[in-house]
Order: structure tokens, then sequence, then C-alpha cells
């Protein structure tokens, strides 16, 4: 056995001078790389997703509102024996002498939060910052130069910075959350000034205890909510997975199939050929008296040395990529990211020893059933490859990782359809134009006659090499261009002198003065008053009785909205219908929302506005630009219907260079302002989606690997009748040089037709992605239509001259006589 | 079952109305019918004939490789077909050996390596003793380490007959020994060959085209239109 175990780590030492091994190895390296990588971050992934439990909630049950909370709540909740707290969460400016930021503030009560823990640098044992005290995160400190003991202005008040806040529940949703986060002690905040009426804040009652008391509590609440109210439980909060982060999680899972798929055939292909070329070693070893278990043994030995070393190798691998790509993500997570289980670095390995196994085995099989007696003969006969069960093999394990990484088989089924059509299209068509494109060159180019000759003979590669690069380039593309094209034509789409700051949380006593200081600067703008409301009925008649199921889903719906009045419609809107008359009691409606909604002028329109109810025609229909950084509404109310009602304001403004001076002055004399920088919003956009599109490209270069790879062994292994062909175009006179000029002739081709391919895919792909998904116009990437079949063709010509390298005439007949 | 020692008997290959056919698509092909062969121990024979005679063949089947069509064959006084896989490969690898006309070394393994290779296959603890006791028989004391690639083509064929001779076989089958290398290079290995055969006291059984080379032996047969037959030496 010893011998036996000897002989089998020569030969997979000595196996990696070969091609096929190595393309083998490699492959295995990719797939279980990929697979140990995507199962350690989705893993992660979906520990740190699904912490947004209880403990990253802060509680059991949250009950939420843009108006403060009623103390019933609480006193219902102490009935039921459930431990309450409350918070207070706000968008607000804090300043030094120097600097503005906008920042996330929390103002706690005792007892905050009621799940889960704030960690603090340096510790501390208090739940509370101490009176007068603040805990900031360092982004705070960073972007304000400050350090722990320095003071920080919130309004009309001075806090300490005491402790830095390293992580917290309870961050908040939507626009708040982003934001560098805060908290202080409930007690300090109303000393801030920054509570107004109209002020833009979020009230939250936190409660945690017994599950069926929770779940009482949690039907009360649901029966009474009020409009302004919402209810956030866990499972709610885990429904929240369609988010950013799930969809980058399944866009991992994607790439990582496809890089699977991609490797296993790259292994099966690999595997073919090694059987094949092994017949006359395994008929000599058979000679020596080895039985065909012992072969099976020694063969089984070779490919499991491979999957060891690749296993090692692909899981360090792993190891370190996923700790660089959650440096990548660390912004996009709540952090501290829980460690990984090390069980699932073991995925993938045990899936590269099951695709090995269960690839190798009817190979493996079939060859050691190599009749000795084959040795006497010349023309070896090739026990062949079994190939009817590889492939059900192969398909097998294609549908169960498929079934694995996208959790549906019927997705996996679809999936691998819609994979395998594509591909036999793309077959078909790249192998047509390679006929075409051979018989256009036929008599244009003195290797015409035999490139179509070459063209017809290697049809059967094209099937596969055109196909799997093809989709391969064109995905890459399609990720770049979409990412590129949106952020681009963001930015191109914005003039000038688009406004750059918002300003909100202006109250009706400071409105004269902001305009003054505003127009000081000559900066001429408006400041619309905001209400907040929502539609509750339409022609005097409940919305429940008048819309129909979808119509009362829609989102303008189940939230309060921003509600105005105006003289005049605002320069960037347009009516379409209707007329606006500022003297007469009526509203303008957003053009697409009544369309929704199902809303015609003359419609009867009542509105909930804290309590109040406001009944008004429609008497306009206009249509608006989101995009344009100006105040937007979906509905405008003419003058005098809203004035008894509390109201805060809110403007836009084009600040460019000037927005520090400004800025100052502004806050100075107002510190109860919050001002936002659209700029600093958009670059936090944008180094988010760049660092999705890095992520993106990460994984998708590691599918292009895996499809080198491919195109690199199936390059390798028509190589053998390249070199007959060649060989007996040399006794028949041609030159080498010819013979190379034939061979990169033949390559570049199948490069370039591979890229046009490519480009047609991707415009064709883009052109409903730009339309549905990104709402942009379509347009024609004309770069795209020379760069990527030029770039295909440097990809196939580079693979073909390392392939072929070092291969002499003389070389290829030595190795074609002596194949053992 | 012992496999290891061959049952006392007169003949090593005891061949009996042997017949090999093969179907093609265009009908069965007759390679040859009713062969009779009986080979006595320490014996040099060699078997002639023209190019698809069918000396390949018939040398398959009398070292147990291949089945035959009809009648039986008995080696060393056993009938090979009617073993298990594990009981035909160890008597394989404990009684015959193969010199090939293409060599066919493993190129991973230096000289010692592959001489070493059959009698690891069984087990024997003195491997490397005697591999390199046989490498310096056939005058490669010199090239142990050397890899196949390294060795010119009468290098490896010797390497090849130091492989056979390792394991003291009872029956060595050559089939055109001589084929790939010039004929100042065959005729030092030719001499070799039956040098230590007839040291080992083993059974040869030789495939050439060479008359000369058959004519060395002690036997000669000629294969021809599906007929064996023997020729006086």
């Amino acid at each position: 056995m010893r011998a036996l175990g000897a002989l089998a780590i020569r030969q997979t030492l000595a196996g990696f001078t070969l091609p096929e091994c190595r393309a083998l190895f490699l492959a295995l390296i990719l797939a279980i790389f990929t697979t140990s990588l995507m199962a350690v971050m989705g893993d992660r992934l979906d520990h740190s997703l699904s912490r947004k439990g209880a403990e990253l909630l802060g509680a059991d049950l949250i009950l939420q509102s843009t108006r403060p909370l009623h103390p019933q709540r609480t006193e219902a909740a102490e009935k039921l024996g459930i431990r309450h707290s409350g918070v207070t969460q706000l968008a607000t400016m804090a300043s030094t002498e120097q600097q503005f930021l906008l920042i996330s503030l929390r103002a706690a009560q005792s007892g905050y939060p009621l799940r889960g823990e704030i960690h603090l640098q340096p510790s501390s044992t208090s739940a509370l910052p101490a009176t007068g005290h603040i805990w900031v995160e360092s982004a705070i400190l960073e972007r304000l130069g400050l350090a722990l003991g320095d003071s920080l202005t919130l309004g009309e008040r001075d806090f300490i910075i005491s402790h830095t806040l390293i992580s917290s529940p309870d961050r908040g949703r939507g626009f708040v959350s982003f934001n560098p986060q805060a908290i202080i002690r409930a007690d300090d905040l109303a000393s801030t000034g920054l509570l107004l009426p109209g002020s833009r804040a979020q009230y939250r009652l936190l409660f945690a205890g017994e599950p069926e008391a929770i779940s009482t509590l949690q039907q009360q609440f649901k029966d009474g909510l009020e409009t302004s109210e919402r209810l956030i439980a866990i499972d709610e909060e885990e429904d929240r997975r369609g988010s950013a982060l799930s969809r980058a999680s399944a866009f991992l899972k994607l790439v990582a199939f496809l890089t699977l798929l991609i490797s296993g055939l790259t292994i099966f292909l690999s595997l073919r050929r090694f059987t094949r070329l092994q017949n006359r070693r395994a008929a000599l070893l058979r000679t020596l008296g080895l039985n065909r278990a012992q072969l099976a043994g020694v063969y089984l030995l070779q490919l499991l040395g491979y999957w060891f070393i690749a296993a090692l190798v692909g899981t360090l691998l792993a190891l370190f990529a996923q700790q660089g790509l959650f440096l990548l993500l660390a912004d996009m997570l709540p952090q501290p990211i829980p460690p990984t289980r090390p069980l699932f670095y073991l995925l993938g390995p045990a899936m590269g020893g099951m695709l090995v196994v269960a690839l190798s085995l009817p190979a493996l099989k079939q060859l050691c059933r190599t009749a000795p007696a084959d040795l006497f003969h010349e023309q070896l006969q090739s026990s062949g490859y079994p190939v009817r069960i590889s492939y059900l093999v192969l398909g097998l394990f294609i549908l169960l990782s498929g079934f694995f990484y996208l959790n549906s088989l019927v997705l996996s089924l679809l999936l691998m359809g819609i994979l395998l059509l594509s591909a036999l299209l793309i077959a078909w068509l790249g192998a047509r134009l390679m006929v075409l494109f051979g018989h256009l060159l036929q008599n244009r180019l003195h290797l015409g006659s035999l490139l179509q000759s070459r063209i017809q003979q290697q049809q059967r590669w094209y099937r596969l090499q055109i196909p799997v690069t093809c989709l391969l380039l064109s995905l890459l593309s399609i990720n770049y261009l979409a990412l590129t094209d949106l952020m681009q034509r963001w930015r191109a789409e914005l003039p000038a002198n688009t406004p750059d700051h918002f300003l909100i949380n202006v109250q009706p006593w400071e409105t004269d003065d902001v305009i003054n200081i505003l127009q000081q600067a000559d900066i001429g703008t408006q400041l619309w008053p905001i209400y907040r409301g929502r539609l509750t009925a339409l022609n005097q008649a409940p919305l429940a009785d008048t819309l129909n199921a979808e119509q009362l889903s829609h989102g303008s719906l189940n939230r309060e909205l921003n509600l105005t009045w105006a003289d005049s419609i605002p320069a960037h809107n347009s009516l379409t219908q209707g007329n606006w008359q500022p003297d007469q009691p009526g509203v303008s409606v957003e053009e697409k929302l009544a369309d929704e909604l199902g809303l015609k002028v003359g419609d009867l329109l009542g509105f909930d506005i804290g309590g109040t109810r406001v009944e008004v025609p429609i008497n306009s229909l206009r249509t608006l630009r989101w995009d344009s950084f100006q105040p937007n509404f979906f509905y405008i109310f003419t003058p005098a219907q809203l004035n008894e009602l509390p109201a805060s304001f809110i403007t836009s403004f084009h600040l460019g260079d000037r927005a520090g001076e400004i800025n100052r002055n502004l806050l100075q004399n107002h510190p109860t302002l919050t001002l936002i920088d659209v700029r600093q919003l958009l670059n936090q956009l944008q180094t988010l989606l760049g660092q999705l599109a890095q992520l993106s490209t990460l994984l998708l270069l590691l599918a292009a690997l895996a499809a080198l790879l491919l195109v690199y062994t199936t390059l390798h292994q028509e190589l053998e009748q390249r070199q007959k062909e060649n060989a007996l175009l040399r006794t028949l006179g041609a030159s080498g040089t010819r013979c190379r000029q034939l061979d990169l002739l033949e390559l570049a081709l199948t490069g370039g037709c591979t890229g046009l391919l490519a480009v047609a895919i991707t415009e064709l792909s883009l052109w409903p992605v730009h339309q549905r998904l990104l709402q942009l116009e379509p347009v024609l990437h004309p770069t795209l239509w020379w760069a990527l079949p030029l770039g295909s063709l440097v990809l196939f010509v580079t693979m073909g001259l390392i392939s072929h390298r070092s291969k002499s005439l003389s070389a290829s007949y030595r190795l074609l006589r002596q194949q053992l | 079952m012992d496999l290891s020692n061959p049952v006392e008997t007169q003949f090593v290959i005891n061949a009996q109305d042997v017949a090999k056919q093969f179907a093609t698509q265009a009908g069965p092909i007759h390679l040859f019918s009713k062969i009779n062969l009986q080979i006595k121990p320490g014996e040099t024979v060699a078997i002639t004939g023209p190019s698809g005679a069918g000396k390949s063949s018939l040398l398959s089947l009398l070292a147990g490789l291949d089945e035959p069509s009809a009648g039986s064959i008995a080696l060393c006084g056993r009938t090979l077909t009617e073993l298990s896989d594990k009981q035909q490969s160890a008597f394989r690898a404990a009684s015959i050996s193969f010199v090939f006309q293409s060599f066919h070394l493993l190129p991973e393994l230096d000289a010692l390596g592959n001489v070493m290779l059959p009698l690891q296959i069984l087990g024997n603890k003195q491997a490397k003793t005697i591999a390199t006791a046989r490498l310096e028989q056939v005058g490669l004391s010199h090239r142990l380490h050397h890899k196949p690639a390294q060795l010119s083509g009468g290098e490896q064929q010797r390497v090849a007959i130091a492989r056979a001779f390792a394991t003291q076989p009872t029956l060595l089958f050559a089939d055109e020994p001589t084929g790939n290398l010039d004929q100042h290079t065959g005729e030092q290995i030719i001499e070799q060959l039956l040098q230590m055969n007839a040291s080992e006291g083993t059974t040869l059984i030789l495939i050439t085209h060479d008359p000369a080379l058959a004519q060395r032996c002690q036997r000669v047969f000629h294969l021809d239109n599906g007929q064996l037959q023997e020729h006086t030496v």
C-alpha cells in the first residue's frame, strides 16, 4: 500500500507539468475559494442582518411616531407587565467654533435600550450619558477635529464629549440613520431648543417583555394606530431583507453560482482530457501487476491530492478575501460584524471533494477497464470518457449547488434553463459568425482558405469558448456600464446652479431673518411651509370605500406626506390639467400620483393634518422633476387653506464655494436650523455605490477568472489537433511562421466574434435595465463597440500564446508519440 | 490461493485450439484459429510474421492479457481467464514481465524508481537493492537517478529490461524490443536480453520482424494467414 501511496504522490506532483492537471487544480482552487468565500460571507451577512432582531432593534417592539406619543401607550404596556423606555431622534447640526456637521441625535430615557447593548470607548457602567454630556461616534470626532473632553454645540446648548460610541442598537430608520450618531439624555433635549413645532423628529417608545404580552400589546397598538404612528416588530424588521444588502447578498450568490458552474465545466473538461491521456499509463501499471482496485486507488489518491492542496490554498484565500471584502462593506453593515463560524470554511473543500469524486468516479471506472493488451498496439484504443454519465453528474451537481445558492429548486432550474438556452443560442450564432467571417476572408487573405478549413474543423470548440466568454464579458460590461451610467448621467444632468443645500426646521419667526441673510449673500429663495399629513378621504368617502386594493397599498397613503401651500406653482413644475386659482380653495396634485390613485380635477380630497381635517377640491394636475434638488410636493394647496396650522419651513439653494461662510452666518444666528449639504449626501451615496460597484466587479472578476481558465483549457485541448494539422502543413511546405500566423488569425477572429456578440448582448440587456430599473433614457455605448471586441481579441490571442507556447514542432511530435 | 509460486507443470504455456476473432460492422474477422502451442520452462521462443498477421494479439493472449474467442490457454498450469482480476494481477506481478517496443517507462520516475516499481507492487522490502543491482547488470549504474527524458533510446530500453527482470519472472514477453532502436543499439539490447534470460532461466517469448534475431531463439514460429507453424532452427 505504501508503494501505491508513494506512486500516487509522485503521479500527483508529476501531474503539475501536465496542462490538464494544472487546469483541474486551478479550477478546483477557484471552485473551493468561491464556495468558501460565499459561504463565509453569506453567513456573516445573514448573521449581521438577522441581528436586526431584538439585539439591533433595541427592543421587542417599537412604536414610532412623527409626533410625541401619548402617555396611554406606556400605561397599556405597564398593565401587561412590559418594560418600556423612550427615545427621540432627529437630524440636527452639531457645531464647533469653526465647523458644522449634520448628525443624528438620540435623546434617550433611562433603561434605553431594552435589548442589546451600547458599546462605548472608554467603557462605562453608566446606562446613559451624564447631564450635559454626550456620546458621539468617531466619525463626528474625525470630521469636526474633536477629542474626548471637548465641547460640542447642539442648538443652544454646549455638551462635553465623554465617550466614543462604538456601536448601539436602534440606529433609527430612513434618512436619520445615515448620519453619524450621538446620544444625550432625554432631559437635556429641551434645553437645546431643537424641538419646536413642526420639527422633523422621530419619537419612539421601546417595549420588552414576555412574547405573549408583547403579542397582545402589538395587537392593541395595531387596532388603534394613529396616522402618524408606525409599529416595528422583530418579524417586520426581518422582512426588510429586500434592502440593498440583501440584494448584494443575492448578487453574491448568483456570481458564486456562475463561478462554480464555469469551474465545474473546466474540471469536467480537464478530467475528461486527463483520463483520456492516462490510458497507456493505466495499461502499463496493469502489466506491472496492479489490479483494477489498486489502479483506481492510485488515481483517486492522485486526484484527492490535487483536491487537498486546492482545499488548503482555496480556504486560505477565502479567509483573506472575506476580511478584505468586509473592510469594503464596513460602512454598510451594522458593526461589529459577527465572526464566522469555522464550519463554513469547510463548505468549499467539501464541495470541491464531492465535485472531484462525483465527476472522476465514472471516468476512473472506465480507466480501470483499460486492457493491458492495448500496449501492444501503436494506435491505442481510447477507453473513452463516460460522457453521458458525467454530463448527468455535472447537471445534478449544478442543480444541487443552484439549489444551495438560490434556495429554490424552481429558480435554479429556471436559471439553468435560461443559461443553457442563451449559451446554445450564442454558441450557434458564434459558430455561424465564424463561418461567415471565414467565408468573407477566404479570397481576401493569403491564409484565407486554410483559415476557412480550420474554422470548419474547430466548430465544436467555438461552441464552448464563445458562449462562456461572451456571457462573462457581457455580465462584466453590464455591471460596469449600468453603475457608471447611473452616476455619470446623474451628475451630468445637474445644471451649474442646482441647489446644493436644503435648509429645514426653519420656524415661522425665523423666516424673515433667514431670507435676509440669504438675500445679503445674493441668494434669492422661496421658503415653503411644511405640514405633515395624509390623504384620508376622497369625495367625502373613506379611501377604503373609493380605492381598489392596489391603490390602497400605494406608498403615499401609508405614511405622512409633506404638504405645503403657495401663491403660485413652482417654476420647476408644469401644469398639465386644470387651472391654478390662488384665490379659490384648491389643491394641485402631482400627475403620476393622481393617475395611480385615479384622482381627477374636481375631486374633493380629505386630509388629516395633525388631527385637523381639511377638505379641498383638486384644481389642477402638474408634473415635476424629483431630481431637481428643489423642494417637491405631491400636494400644493392654494393660500389660506392651512394658515391656522403650525408649520416649519423648508428651502433649497445653491451655495457652491461660499458654503462655509453662509452656513456659519445662518447657524450662529439660528442654532436650531438644520442645514443639509446635498453634495455631502451625494458623495456618501456615490461612495456607497462605488463600494457596491467595487464589490460586484471583484466578484465578477472571480467569475471571469474561471472563464479565462476554461478558455485556456479548451485552447490547450484543441492544441493536439492543431499540432497534427500544423505538422501536416509543414510537411506540405508551409513555414512555421505561416502556421503560427494561421493560429493567431483564427484566435483573433474567435476573440473578435465573441466580443461583437458580447457587445450586442450588453446593449440589448442595458436597454431594459436603463428604461425600467434606472429610469434613464437608453443610449448606445460607442466605445463598447470597439473596446469589447478588441479586448476579447487580445484576450484570446494572449491565452492562445500562453497555452501554445514552447511547443515546437519536434516537441509536438514527441508529445504525440510518447503520451504516457 | 497462493499465486506467487507457479504450479509444477511440464509446460509454462499450454495453448490448445486457440482462436481469436473480432466483430466489425462488416462482419466478424477471424485473426487466427486452431492454434496449439506448448512451451517448456526456460525456452526462448520467437514469433515472426508479416504486419497485421496478429502477432501482438497472440502475444496478448499467451500473456493472459486478453481472452481467446475459443480454446484455452494455461500459464504455469493455470487458466488465467478463470481467475478474478485480483488473482490475475497478483499472478502477473509475480510471474510475468514485459518489454515493449516503445519502452513505456513512467516519465516522472528516475531509472531506479522505474525498476523498483514492480518490486514495490509485490511488497518487496529489498526493492532498492535489487533494482540497483539490476541496473548495474544492464550497465546503467551511473544513470540511476536520471529520468527517462534524460536517457537515450537504448538506455531507456535497458532500464525496461532491468525492470522486466527485477521480479525474476517465470515468463518474459518482448514485443519488438528493438523496433525503435538503430541496428547497432538493437543488437546490444538483444545481446543483453538473451544473456540475462539465460542466466535467470526465464522463458522468453519474443515477437520480431527480424529473421536474424528470431534465429537466435531456440524455437521459431511463423504466423501467417491465421496459421502458426514452427520452423526448424
